[in-house]
């Protein structure tokens, strides 16, 4: 009976993406002509892991592409062939195909082979052409013998520069789940030889007898030794891609008797943790039962990768050497499971946590409702627990927004790529600069914020930087800079697209705004006003529309998206200097800061986001045109009136306009007067989704649940103002 | 005692693990000695040495054996990877003294 191996191919994927997104990172940065060896070998190993995976579930296609890429990059990797532009360009566009050939199969489309095809012969050509390009430097080569296939003799490829170096002990358990979840310890192990010797003892004692055993399991335990000087982060990365369904704990240990290296001072047996704890001091009688002069490294010391390592005594296999000749494993359990310790988990059960939480803050809110009403003795101190229950609410609630939370290098990290690509094409010279990549922000924000920045971005390459002649012209740098920058601001954050291009043409926006009639002839407009108009649909000065933007679609979606998450775009532009737009956004979606208005005996919540100003009207100052109801003058505008009650079907306190209030509120580039009975105050509100717990309703964005326990919906301008302009033209 | 036909071994790995742990349950039903022909593997993973590691232990806590027919080179390959090589007892490995055979 074969097994369903579909249930993990949404982890596979999962994974294969982050790893494509990797591996492109470390290609950008991949020094041609120099390339450093553990970046290729970082990159190789994305491609061969990926290949495992494709070749276990089927996915035929991936699978042979993937490996005609490992070839090449085995070639890379060893020192056979040199990484040169043309190289290295080839493998980005690799990685653009096995993202796309992912995506389709992931959403079960077909492969656009002939691109696959294509590129594979590339591929092949250059291994095929490529013998005799020996890199320049081969002795940088990290191995000189060929690479193992996933199931060579790992001892067989063995670098001079490991012999009886350094020592690593590693102990390895796989989790029932490993071999499920297309992982298999051949492929680790041979990832391991190939950074010195490494012996393999195994250990069948958790094996169950054949007739109880669950064959798709894996019930293996190891004692992984390697002899290799490398680097703490090679023998991490060999598991990586195993690091969740692993017991893992690794420790580097001295291979020479009695000289304990500078890094070790404490010259015993004891594991020094680079953490000192005193759990880790828990290793020692571990470590000690080594060799006796057995010292672990305080730098490489003994880190436990998987949360939940044991650290139980290594019984030898039945195929074993002498007990006593082994070391045995030391873990640093105090550190949590070394700076590797993280668990994927969905974000249905992070969403399902803040939900709880966010009825937490509810029913807290609700009693400190009710011990404001309480006299007596026990009221004041139960006044004072209930302001500890708040202040430990608002951590809690902090901590759990915060594990939606992500830095934004995670969308910055698409723009290297983009850059280098379109000055490419463009013919231009550009420098991407990008700080604050690890502003953290709400998950929701920053998938939906990306397709903004990246036109924001092409639109400087193309637009704003020039040509490199045209700036020497003008007395720059050939090379332009796009500078890309995030911070917190407020309790906001803010991103910054900046660059040190032509700038804004005023002048040119006004003649194109005025031939369009969207500007009187005689109208004056300052700065402010001009750039504006770059978001009016359809507004484009581009002379030539290029595939990279000028199409005159754009910035009018960039800013509706950015309104859409509740935040702002501005623009400073100074012609001839550059240009800077800069994004100003929510932390977070889930909590929104709104202004409680009360009509009737209801209340809503107005984000304060949308809110203009608040007045009273006088009766005379309001006027009635046909087709649009009721409008009043505001800033020499004139905006239509909605009158809450009427759109929800309340019976009002004030149905007169000087006895209520107007709130001047806005959405999608349009404004309106809110009429309401009164204002309540301001605070910040957990957003309850309709959709989730009722259904969509037009002009609501969703629900709260007030200190009271009365429910308030939360209003969402822009569909507001569609439903207020649907009642009028009706009426 | 009659020998009985060869496990024949073509691709054991987590695929087609399930129908493999049939035949060596049958085979251990079985007395005797059991042989088995791995000559034609061209593909093996760690649940398929896991399994085949597992029937031999318990062939021999019955005082049994294993007899290669033959082993291909990548079987031999994933066992040492592995080092499973003792465990699988296979032709021209050196069994550790001590260890029941």
């Amino acid at each position: 009976m074969d097994l369903d191996l579909a249930q993990f191919h949404a982890s596979f994927f999962e994974e294969s993406f982050e790893a494509l997104d990797g591996m492109e990172a470390a290609l950008l940065g991949l020094d041609v002509g120099a390339p450093d060896p553990e970046r290729v070998n970082g990159i190789f190993r994305v491609a061969h892991s990926i290949k495992g995976g494709a070749g276990m579930f089927g996915f035929k296609d991936v699978a042979s592409f993937t490996h005609t890429l490992e070839t090449l990059l085995d070639e890379l990797r060893s020192g056979r062939m040199a990484v040169t532009r043309d190289i290295s360009d080839k493998l980005l566009v690799s990685v653009d195909v096995m993202r796309a050939m992912l995506t389709s199969v992931q959403r079960k489309e077909a492969v656009d082979m002939q691109k696959v095809a294509d590129l594979q012969f590339d591929l092949e050509m250059i291994v095929a052409q490529g013998g005799g390009q020996a890199a320049a430097a081969p002795a940088a080569a990290p191995a000189a013998a060929p690479a193992p296939a996933a199931a060579s003799a790992p001892a067989a490829a063995v670098p001079a520069a490991a012999a009886g170096v350094g020592r690593w002990s590693i102990e390895f358990r796989a989790l029932p789940e490993l071999l499920l979840r297309g992982n298999d310890p051949i492929a680790i192990f041979a990832s391991l030889a190939e950074l010195g010797k490494l012996t393999v003892t195994a250990n069948m004692e958790a094996v169950p007898r054949l007739r109880s055993i669950d064959a798709e399991r894996c019930y293996l335990k190891w004692t992984l030794e390697l002899e290799s000087d490398c680097a703490r982060e090679q023998v991490d990365a060999a598991f990586e891609w195993a690091a969740v369904d692993c017991e893992l704990a690794i420790a580097r240990v001295d291979a020479g008797a009695a000289a304990p290296t500078s890094e070790a001072p404490a010259a015993s047996a004891a594991a020094t943790a680079d953490g000192g704890s005193p759990a880790a001091a828990g290793a020692a009688p571990a470590a000690s039962a080594t060799a006796a002069a057995a010292t672990t490294h305080a730098d490489g010391g003994a880190h436990a990768v998987a949360a939940g390592a044991t650290a139980q005594p290594v019984a030898q296999a039945n195929s074993g050497a002498a007990p006593a000749s082994k070391p045995t494993e030391s873990k640093e359990a105090a550190k949590g499971g070394g700076e590797h310790s993280s668990i994927r988990v969905s974000i249905e059960k992070i969403d399902e946590l803040i939900n709880t939480v966010g009825e937490l803050v509810i029913t807290q809110a609700m009693l400190s409702e009710l011990g404001r009403k309480l006299d007596g003795s026990l009221a004041e101190q139960f006044r004072s627990g209930l302001n500890q229950l708040e202040r430990n609410m608002r951590e809690l609630q902090e901590s759990v927004m915060r594990v939606r939370m992500l830095p934004i290098s995670f969308t910055f990290s698409r723009f290297p790529r983009m850059v280098r690509d379109l000055a490419q094409r463009l013919g231009k010279q550009i420098e991407l600069k990008m700080t604050g990549e690890q502003t953290e922000l709400d998950k929701t924000v920053l998938e939906k914020i990306g397709d903004p920045l990246v036109h924001l971005v092409r639109n400087s390459i193309d637009h704003g930087i020039e040509s490199p002649e045209a700036r020497v012209k003008a007395g720059k740098s050939p090379t332009g800079i796009v500078h890309l920058d995030a911070c917190h601001r407020g309790g906001h954050i803010a991103v910054e697209i900046r660059d040190d291009g032509n700038g804004l043409d005023k002048n040119r926006i006004l003649d194109k705004a005025r031939s369009r009639g969207l500007v009187g002839a005689n109208d004056v407009l300052s700065d402010e006003q001009v750039h504006e108009l770059i978001f009016m649909p359809g507004f484009s000065t581009a002379e030539k529309t290029t595939d990279v933007s000028g199409r005159g679609v754009g910035m009018d979606v960039v800013r509706r998206n950015v309104k859409e998450l509740g935040g702002e775009i501005e623009i400073a532009s100074e012609l001839g200097k550059g240009s800077r737009f800069i994004i100003t956004l929510p932390l977070t979606l889930a909590i929104v800061d709104g202004q409680s208005v009360s009509v009737g005996s209801e209340t809503y919540i107005v984000p304060l986001t949308s809110i203009i100003e608040s007045l009273q009207l006088q009766p005379q100052s309001v006027n009635r045109l046909s087709g649009r109801g009721e409008v009043f003058s505001f800033r020499g505008e004139y905006l239509p009136i909605v009158r809450l009650h009427e759109l929800f079907g309340i019976e009002p306190r004030a149905t007169a306009l000087h006895e209520g209030l107007i709130v001047v509120a806005e959405g999608d580039g349009r404004r309106i007067g809110l009429f309401v009975d009164e204002l309540l105050g301001q605070q910040q509100v957990v957003i309850k989704s309709m959709e989730a717990n009722y259904g969509p309703i037009d002009g609501v964005a969703g629900a709260t649940i007030l200190g009271d326990g009365s429910v308030a919906l939360i209003l969402d301008l822009s569909g507001l103002i569609r439903v207020a302009t649907r009642s009028a033209r009706a009426a | 005692m009659e020998q009985s036909s060869a496990v024949v071994l073509t691709s054991p790995t987590i695929r087609t693990i399930n129908s493999l742990q049939t035949e060596l349950a049958e085979r251990l039903d079985e007395s005797g000695n059991v042989p088995i022909d791995g000559t034609a593997v061209d593909r093996v993973d760690t649940a398929g040495l896991q399994l085949l590691a597992a029937f031999i232990r318990d062939l021999r806590a019955e005082q049994r054996a294993v007899e290669w027919v033959g082993c291909s080179d990548a079987l031999r390959k994933a066992a040492t990877a592995l080092g499973l090589e003792g465990a699988l007892s296979l032709p021209g490995t050196v069994v550790p003294a001590g260890t029941p055979n």
